[in-house]
């Protein structure tokens, strides 16, 4: 159902558990003039001035996505270059463990972690499971939190 | 299913449960182990089963990449011909990125 505003008649009608769900991600990722319409055309109601857990972890995953995507010649370079020569390899070994090196490494790790967190979030939903309203929320809390738990993990590893 | 959209998302979602498997996988496999020598890591990486899922692997990531980067240009850039132009340096670029990563691997022993 959809909610007309402004016409002499407002009907905030039913709307699915689905459109619940990636109402975050329609609103993080449309521009903002398009975001402030978005309640009206599918039927919810009106965007909180702050970000919904579900929409942050849906921004967090497409910035993380472009990073990733973006860094993806350098982890190229790296690997040929590891495995070219004795020399090369020393060269990638002696940067990852310079402390540069570990703090690009921690923030690839986190943004793997950022964007498999959300993308199983999407697979689970596609498969129709956490879709209801209580659900969504924690999910999207939880994947919000993983890549922070990954870190730390990590650096309580490496001291 | 031609131009509903329907095959990049299907490829997206398939390759992502690849690349989530396989990558996890590596970190987990070389999580917590020392920095191995020159000679270790390519032998390592020359054993076929660790190559050739590394062939897949960039071949998933390949296609991830692709419907990831256009579905991004799609939202963000409004003007055809520049998302048009802006695609054809993506597919430019990623066949790029694919041949660089086959040389790679068939000289480490695919």
């Amino acid at each position: 159902m959809v909610a007309v505003r402004g016409h002499g008649k407002v009907y905030n009608g039913p709307c699915s558990e689905y459109q619940n769900l990636f109402m975050g991600r329609y609103t993080s990722v449309m521009p903002a003039r398009e975001r402030n319409k978005a309640h009206l055309l599918i039927g919810h109601r009106p965007p909180r001035p702050w970000l919904s857990a579900a929409s942050l972890l849906s921004s967090t995953q497409r910035w993380a996505g472009l990073f990733l995507a973006l860094s993806t010649p350098y982890f190229l370079y790296s690997f040929d270059l590891s495995l070219r020569s004795e020399a090369g390899f020393t060269q990638v070994l002696q940067w990852v463990q310079s402390l540069w090196g570990r703090l690009w490494t921690l923030a690839c790790v986190w943004a793997f972690a950022a964007h498999l967190a959300a993308g199983l979030r999407l697979l689970l939903g596609d498969l129709g499971l956490g879709l209801d309203r209580e659900m969504a929320r924690r999910s999207a809390w939880a994947a919000n939190l993983f890549p922070w738990f990954v870190v730390l993990a990590l650096l309580i590893g490496w001291r | 299913m031609m131009g509903s959209g329907i095959t990049p998302w299907l490829l997206q979602r398939l390759s992502s449960v690849y690349l989530g498997l396989y990558g996890s996988c590596i970190a987990i496999c070389w999580m917590g182990r020392p920095a191995p020598d020159h000679a270790a890591w390519t032998a390592w990486v020359g054993q076929p089963w660790v190559s050739l899922g590394m062939g897949l692997f960039v071949l998933a990531l390949l296609l991830h990449l692709w419907v990831g980067l256009r579905s991004l240009l799609m939202d963000w850039v409004t003007r055809t011909a520049v998302r048009a132009a802006l695609n054809g340096l993506l597919l430019i670029g990623l066949t790029g990125v694919g041949l660089w990563a086959l040389r790679t691997l068939w000289r480490a022993g695919l």
